[in-house]
């Protein structure tokens, strides 16, 4: 029993190592092997932005249909630390209660005019 | 007791690599070399902006496709916004936005919306090959007025799941957002019972191959794998699955992908 009993500790233990790896992998295995690329960028690149950050103060979607569209000066190769959080309403999540709806009647199919 | 041991060894065994799928992941140092990325980045802008397009969806690859389950080639999905950015010193430029859904860096289980430049968005990328869908100009114009509107931040939700059933709103990850938010437009509709019914009825989520037993044990290697909101078999929105659907009903302009040394047919 007491051999049972320490078998069973140890391959929880070793579960429980080896858990860790996809815990920080998986929807996350990204990040993990982001995490350790980011070591490597970092050492074959220094601090590795992909380019000196500009940070960018308002992004407004140009509505107008049909033009010819440029990409122009600093839309080009920006990054880096140039990251907008989206502001306060883009950030502010969602937290309705969950409810498993069976009785909402779908439209039909979908259709452009 | 023997035999308990060897379940429970195969059951982690089996849960680590191949459920290790989507990642919304923000990256804040590129993956690949920051030169080829910005360059990259600038290739698909202008590609987007010659064909056009005022929205896309863009996917990149955030793993080594030979890793990934069968039938999933990318790993995140965001709208581009072709945009007029004023940078903090007044100065103007034009180019695109990516409106993400990325997972919290310290609780993978939870998500936030976040815009970047193109580049942010490919930093990211295992390899440089994109998934680009260019809707049609009448559901770019929809599109535009629903990405700009309240409704985008209200059909976030932050409980992330790398496999979220896209019929139910239990959890969310980037690619379901997304469609969620084309239904939105293509319905003109803010009901979020609404959008869930007609995605049950009208897509098809691409189907994940995934046994009993990686199933049980996933949630415990991260609470992001969770399956719990499907039933007997799993399905999730992906980037081919949404390409199908609006191949399927007339709803896009162009299905591609692009590599820094080419455009190919997805």
């Amino acid at each position: 029993m007491i051999k049972a009993t320490i078998a069973l500790a140890a391959t929880a233990a070793a579960v429980g190592a080896f858990a860790v790896t996809p815990a920080q992998a998986g929807g996350s295995a990204q990040h993990s092997s982001a995490a350790s690329e980011h070591a490597a960028a970092a050492s074959a690149h220094g601090s590795a932005a992909v380019a000196s950050g500009v940070s960018t103060a308002v992004a407004v979607p140009v509505i107008a249909a049909g033009s010819v569209l440029y990409v122009t000066g600093s839309a080009l190769e920006s990054a880096g630390d140039s990251v907008l959080e989206a502001g306060t309403d883009l950030a502010t999540v969602g937290t309705a209660p969950l409810y498993i709806d069976t009785q909402t009647i779908p439209n039909r199919a979908p259709a452009l005019d | 007791m023997k035999r308990l041991i060897a379940i429970i060894l195969a059951g982690f065994v089996a849960v680590s690599p191949t459920l290790a799928t989507a990642g919304s992941s923000e990256a804040s140092e590129p993956i690949l070399p920051a030169h080829e990325v910005a360059t990259f980045s600038d290739r698909v802008q202008k590609d987007l902006a010659a064909r056009g397009a005022h929205v896309a969806i863009v996917a990149r690859m955030g793993r080594d496709p030979r890793t990934l389950p069968e039938g999933i080639k990318y790993t995140h999905v965001a709208y581009w916004v072709y945009s007029e950015i004023t940078e903090t010193n007044g100065s103007k430029s034009y180019g695109y936005r990516a409106y993400n859904l990325y997972q919290l860096a310290d609780d993978q289980t939870q998500s936030h919306l976040v815009q970047d430049t193109p580049a942010d968005f490919f930093a990211g990328a295992q390899r440089l090959d994109a998934g680009i869908i260019i809707p049609d100009p009448r559901l770019q114009a929809k599109l535009l007025k629903t990405i700009t509107s309240p409704t985008y931040r209200d059909l976030h939700n932050a409980n992330y799941s790398v496999l979220a059933n896209p019929s139910n709103k239990r959890f969310q990850n980037c690619t379901e957002h997304t469609l969620d938010v084309m239904m939105a437009a293509l319905y003109n509709t803010t009901d979020q019972a609404q959008i869930k019914a007609n995605i049950g009825a009208h897509f098809d989520p691409q189907p994940i191959k995934i046994g009993g037993l990686k199933r049980a044990f996933a949630p415990l290697a991260s609470g992001a794998l969770t399956t719990s909101d499907h039933g007997a078999t799993v399905g999730t929105a992906t980037f081919g699955a949404i390409a199908r659907f609006m191949e399927e009903y007339d709803l896009s302009h162009s299905v591609y992908s692009i590599t820094p040394d080419e455009s190919y047919r997805f």
